[in-house]
Order: structure tokens, then C-alpha cells, then sequence
């Protein structure tokens, strides 16, 4: 039987148009967030992943559509009186006051003095700030004040948590750091996140679910290994990780096989027949991630191709190639012992399975 | 050129601008208290054995406390709104100095044609048969508050504008998401945060009010005329220097008195913020 209570949609949204000066920063979103899922919504900056979450928290009102909090429309309730925690990407500290009283102001605006003192230590205690609480926002480091406003966020148990981009100021450690730290708070807390970025790969390696965005619309919406593995338009599949992207026509159709030919070559490459390759002339792109081309001696695989630089990066060796499918990039393990990587002019082919092929309507 | 010379040349003429006011400060205080070479106090002690001339100085502090308190209660909210403001914030600015570019005297004879016994509002308002005498709109204490808060406003909402355009939008929102109602987010973070301007503002209006001269010169009744104005005449029409002096120096102590205070708690004030890092 189903756990109801856990498959709850606490979040949803429903067709929500923001619209500012007659364009839609926010066109046309569906979403519903289940209870304790982290959530991220992921695009490039100006794809509208602010604007849905302020509409979220309050701050601003959607043009239509409706947001739902259990099932109950709160799209016109102000900020105040939703159960909603949010930490901002500039952190929005109180200046002006202690790090105890930051943490305190939530429980204090609600006038849930009874256990303040306890609930607030307690907050701080989770964020790892004890013996803080008397420094002023300006007297604590970077990554303090990211916890400041964590623990301030949480500290009235909101039913969902807002993150917009809380982490992009940091450096590269720091911020490895914090995002294991906001998945063990998640995790133990129990609440709602979602979290906005534009950072592809903290997406991929914090987030249950991905909406990935662009020009106001959701482009797709699912778990990290379907929305990196199984884009399903142009821009997921280029904006969440590296990829090959190659358009053609369909030109055979036999059986479960057909080939592509792609544009502006003389090259034709097999791929599956099935539900968007079924008939000759339709027009599909073929996605293929670097890590899942192969390479191998001239005429081994399927299309030819000569080795144009290399980068090496530590564990795994990119090869960027000029080949008869138009430049393709190779990303191979790097197995020390095994000899210098492939030198550039080399004359190699290329090739890559049938399951690492996702075929996107063009 | 060497790094002594060049800081001289630097200093140089803040120095002259200082000194020259510094010794028009101590020849003025020195005027009222020198008589014949004599250290002589005569002339505070006649000053405050008057009883015109301490009513004098007690209502111009009065109204000054009054034009402040106005344009602050009027200066606030003006300038919260052009801090929100989402549109062309610079066009309201101008709109708030354009007053400014008219002369002061100017400014409060347009006022007396408005309040004015045969002005524009008692003629609206004994026309409409509102009132059958004429209001008494000038020639008070009322009239020169008018008066003053018109020709000071400005001064207190761009001291007040310039800590809210320093306050992001998102310490409101934090507080708000944080459930704090509007009318607890402006208590508790805005205002804390907005003080030091306010204070600014406060000392601004409050100097340049127990200074003024042409407004309760045109607006105020000959019965209660302020300092500024008695010194004026004073000067200009008595020629008695060191009594102009001497109600200077007073009125430069009185003015101290509050305003010392204020720029002490605003100093603590900003020092604090400043600990807080950045807004």
C-alpha cells in the first residue's frame, strides 16, 4: 500500500505566468514537490528559477496560475503568513544584530517565546555555531554566515525551506563542504528543500529531483540520472553536463535498427529504431556524453576521425576530435602505465553503444 | 615632488577654509564677552534678564523642535516610498530638490499669497462660507513651521534616503519570510537600520530651523520673531554687534547642546553597523 502521507504533494504549482512588461519571466510552470524531497530548479541565470521561487516564498504575486501548500491555494497569501523558510543568495543577515538574535528573530516575529532560548541554541547547535552566538554577522567568516542563515531558516520549522543559490559565493571547498552539510540537515530535519542554481553538478549530486529551465519554461523535469542520462530536449541535454550533439534525418527504417544521416556530412550512423525513429525523414538529434565514446585503431568503429588536442584531468583524459560526423569530444579513463595519450593528428574512429544514444525530436 | 610638500599642498586649503572659520568663531564669541579690553558678561546676563528675549530663544527652539519633528514624520515615509520605488527613482529626486532651485524669499512670499488673510486658502474658505473670518494661517507659530518644513524637507529626506537605499530589499523579505508582519519588519530591522540617517536628518533640520531668518522674517507676526531674525536685525538695522554677537553665541550653545548628543549616539549607532559587515 502506498505511504499517502509520505507521497503527498506538499508543493504544487499549476500553470503559473509571471509576467513583468508584457514578457514572461515565468511561462506556463507545472510542478509539484512531494513531502521531504530536495528539489532544485536548475537553468542558466535570467531562465526564471528566481522569479518561481519568490513567487514561492511570497515575495512576489504570479500574473495566473495557482500555488498550492497541501492542497490549498496560497497564491495571494502574503509572505508573513506562509510556513515558509527561505535563505538568500545575498544571505540577508541582520546587520545590526547577533548571531543568537538572527537565529531568534523567526521565533520571535511568530511570538513562540515559550522555548526560544532552548530551540534557538538548539539551531545553532545543528549548524556547528556554538560559542558564536554573541559575534556580530560582520565578526564570522563566509561560510559561518551561510550557516547563520541556515540555522535562522529553519529554526521555526518551516513545512518547506527556499534556497536560492545561498552557495555561489563560496570557494570550490568550502562549498563541497556546505552542500554535504545542507544534505545531512535535510535529511535530518526532514523538511522540503529546493534549491536554486545555475551550477550543474552541485544539481546533479545534492538534488532527488531536477527542473531543469530555460526562458521561463520547465524543459524537463525528473531525477538526476533521468535528466542527465535521458535528456529529452537540446538544452537539458547541453546545459546539464558536456555532450555530443548530432542532427540528421532519418533515412532507414528496418526492423529495430535505423540510420541517421547527419547534416552536413556524407555520414550515416545506426541508431535504435522505436518511438521517435519510425519513419524515414524525420528530422532527430542523437545525444552522446564524452564518457561514452570509444575510440579505437582506423576503421574499428563506426566513424573515422583524427585526434585534435587532449586535456588531461586527472582522472579521465578529453580528447576533442575532428571527425567525418563533425567535431565529436571523447572523454576516456586515464589508466597510468598504459602509455602517452593519443597524440594529436592521429588518425583513430569512433564509436559508442546503442544505450548511450538518447534520440531527441529536432 | 616630495610626499611632505604634496600632503601640505593638500591640506592647504582646508586648513585656510578652517582657520579662517575658526578665527571668525573666536572673534565673534570674543566680541560679545571683550568690552574694552575687559572680560565683561554684561551683555548674556541683560540678554537672559529679558523676558522677550528668553521667550525668544525658548520659541525658537520650540519651533525648531516642531519643523524637525514634522519633517521627519513627513520625511520618513517620503523617503521609504522613493526608496522602494520601482520606476524612475531619479525623477523623484528632482522633484524633491526642485524647490531648491527657487530663492528662499521667494518660496515664502508664495506663501503668504497662499495663507495670507485675502490668500488663496481664506479665499476658498470664506467664499464656500467654510469659516466667515478669515483663518489665521500666518503671522504665528503655525505659518513659520509651514514655512520652515517646506524650505527644510528636502534636507531630511535625502539624509533619511541615503541609509534606505543602503538597506537591500531582502532584509524586509527575510523578515517577512521569517513571519514578521509589515509593521514588525519596519520596527525591527528598518528603523534600527535607518537611525543614523534619521539622526542626520534631525541635526540638519534641526540647525538650519533655529538659524532661519527669512521665513519667520515674512511668515512669523512681529510678536514672535526667532533668534535668527533678531540678529539679523540686530545687525543690519541696530548695528549693535557685539548683542548680535552675543545672542550668535547663545544660540550656537543651545544648538550644541542637542545636537552634540545626537552625533555622539549616531557615531555609536554607525560604529555598531559597521561591525555588522555588510548590509
Amino acid at each position: 500500500m502506498p505511504d499517502a502521507g509520505h507521497d503527498q504533494a506538499i508543493l504544487q504549482i499549476d500553470d503559473v505566468i509571471k509576467a513583468f512588461d508584457g514578457t514572461h519571466a515565468v511561462d506556463r510552470v507545472n510542478l509539484e514537490v512531494k513531502q521531504g524531497e530536495f528539489v532544485t530548479l536548475l537553468g542558466p541565470s535570467g531562465c526564471g528559477k528566481s522569479t518561481l521561487l519568490r513567487m514561492i516564498a511570497g515575495f512576489e504575486t504570479p500574473t495566473s496560475g495557482r500555488i498550492l501548500m497541501r492542497g490549498r491555494d496560497m497564491s495571494r497569501d502574503p509572505a508573513y503568513a506562509r510556513e515558509i523558510g527561505m535563505v538568500f543568495q545575498n544571505l540577508a543577515l541582520f546587520p545590526h544584530m547577533n548571531v543568537y538574535d538572527n537565529v531568534a528573530f523567526g521565533l520571535r516575529a511568530r511570538k513562540r517565546t515559550r522555548d526560544l532560548d532552548r530551540r534557538t541554541r538548539e539551531m545553532i547547535a545543528m549548524v556547528g555555531l556554538e560559542g558564536f552566538e554573541d559575534r556580530r554577522t560582520g565578526q564570522i567568516s563566509g561560510g559561518q554566515r551561510q550557516r547563520v542563515a541556515l540555522a535562522r531558516s529553519l529554526v521555526t520549522a518551516p513545512d518547506l525551506l527556499l534556497l536560492d543559490e545561498p552557495l555561489s559565493a563560496l570557494d570550490l571547498k568550502l562549498r563541497r563542504q556546505l552542500q554535504g552539510e545542507l544534505k545531512r540537515i535535510q535529511r535530518e530535519t526532514g523538511i522540503t528543500f529546493i534549491f536554486v542554481t545555475h551550477d550543474q553538478e552541485e544539481a546533479l549530486s545534492m538534488s532527488d529531483r531536477i527542473a531543469v529551465m530555460n526562458a521561463g519554461r520547465v524543459e524537463q523535469y525528473g531525477s538526476a540520472v533521468e535528466v542527465y542520462h535521458r535528456p529529452r530536449t537540446e538544452f537539458v541535454a547541453r546545459f546539464v553536463g558536456e555532450t555530443n550533439f548530432l542532427r540528421g534525418s532519418v533515412s532507414v527504417v528496418s526492423g529495430d535498427r535505423a540510420a541517421l544521416d547527419l547534416d552536413g556530412t556524407d555520414t550515416r550512423i545506426a541508431i535504435p529504431a522505436g518511438a521517435e525513429a519510425r519513419h524515414c525523414g524525420t528530422r532527430l538529434a542523437v545525444s552522446i556524453r564524452p564518457e561514452h565514446v570509444r575510440l579505437g585503431a582506423v576503421d574499428e568503429l563506426m566513424v573515422p576521425a583524427t585526434i585534435r588536442s587532449h586535456s588531461f584531468s586527472g582522472s579521465t583524459i578529453t580528447y576533442e576530435l575532428d571527425s567525418r560526423a563533425g567535431p565529436l569530444l571523447a572523454q576516456v579513463p586515464f589508466q597510468p602505465g598504459k602509455g602517452h595519450p593519443l597524440a594529436p593528428g592521429m588518425a583513430v574512429s569512433a564509436g559508442w553503444q546503442d544505450d548511450a544514444i538518447t534520440l531527441i525530436p529536432a | 615632488m616630495p610626499r611632505p610638500f604634496r600632503i601640505a599642498l593638500l591640506l592647504a586649503p582646508s586648513a585656510l577654509l578652517m582657520g579662517v572659520f575658526a578665527v571668525g568663531l573666536v572673534r565673534l564669541i570674543a566680541s560679545s564677552m571683550v568690552i574694552d579690553g575687559q572680560i565683561d558678561l554684561s551683555l548674556y546676563s541683560d540678554i537672559l534678564h529679558r523676558a522677550d528675549y528668553v521667550a525668544m530663544l525658548g520659541r525658537t527652539l520650540r519651533i525648531a523642535a516642531l519643523t524637525t519633528l514634522v519633517s521627519v514624520l513627513i520625511g520618513f515615509p517620503t523617503a521609504y516610498f522613493v526608496a522602494r520605488y520601482r520606476g524612475n527613482r531619479n525623477f523623484l529626486l528632482l522633484l524633491i530638490i526642485f524647490p531648491w532651485l527657487v530663492s528662499i524669499v521667494v518660496r515664502s512670499y508664495g506663501w503668504v499669497v497662499i495663507l495670507g488673510p485675502r490668500g488663496l486658502v481664506n479665499g476658498i474658505v470664506t467664499a464656500t462660507g467654510l469659516a466667515d473670518r478669515p483663518l489665521k494661517l500666518m503671522y504665528n507659530d503655525f505659518g513659520v513651521i509651514l514655512g520652515l518644513v517646506h524650505v527644510l524637507l528636502p534636507f531630511m529626506i535625502i539624509a533619511i534616503l541615503s541609509v534606505l537605499l543602503q538597506i537591500p530589499r531582502s532584509l524586509e523579505e527575510a523578515s517577512m519570510s521569517l513571519g514578521g508582519r509589515p509593521a514588525y519588519s519596519f520596527r525591527t530591522v528598518v528603523l534600527p537600520l535607518a537611525l543614523p540617517g534619521v539622526l542626520t536628518g534631525i541635526t540638519l533640520v534641526y540647525l538650519m530651523s533655529t538659524g532661519a531668518i527669512v521665513t519667520p522674517l515674512l511668515l512669523g507676526g512681529l510678536g514672535n520673531t526667532m533668534i535668527g531674525t533678531e540678529i539679523f536685525q540686530e545687525v543690519m538695522h541696530f548695528f549693535d554687534y557685539p548683542k548680535a554677537a552675543a545672542l550668535a553665541t547663545v544660540l550656537l550653545a543651545t544648538a550644541l547642546a542637542v545636537v552634540l548628543p545626537l552625533q555622539i549616539l549616531e557615531r555609536h549607532l554607525t560604529r555598531r553597523l559597521s561591525d555588522g559587515g555588510d548590509l
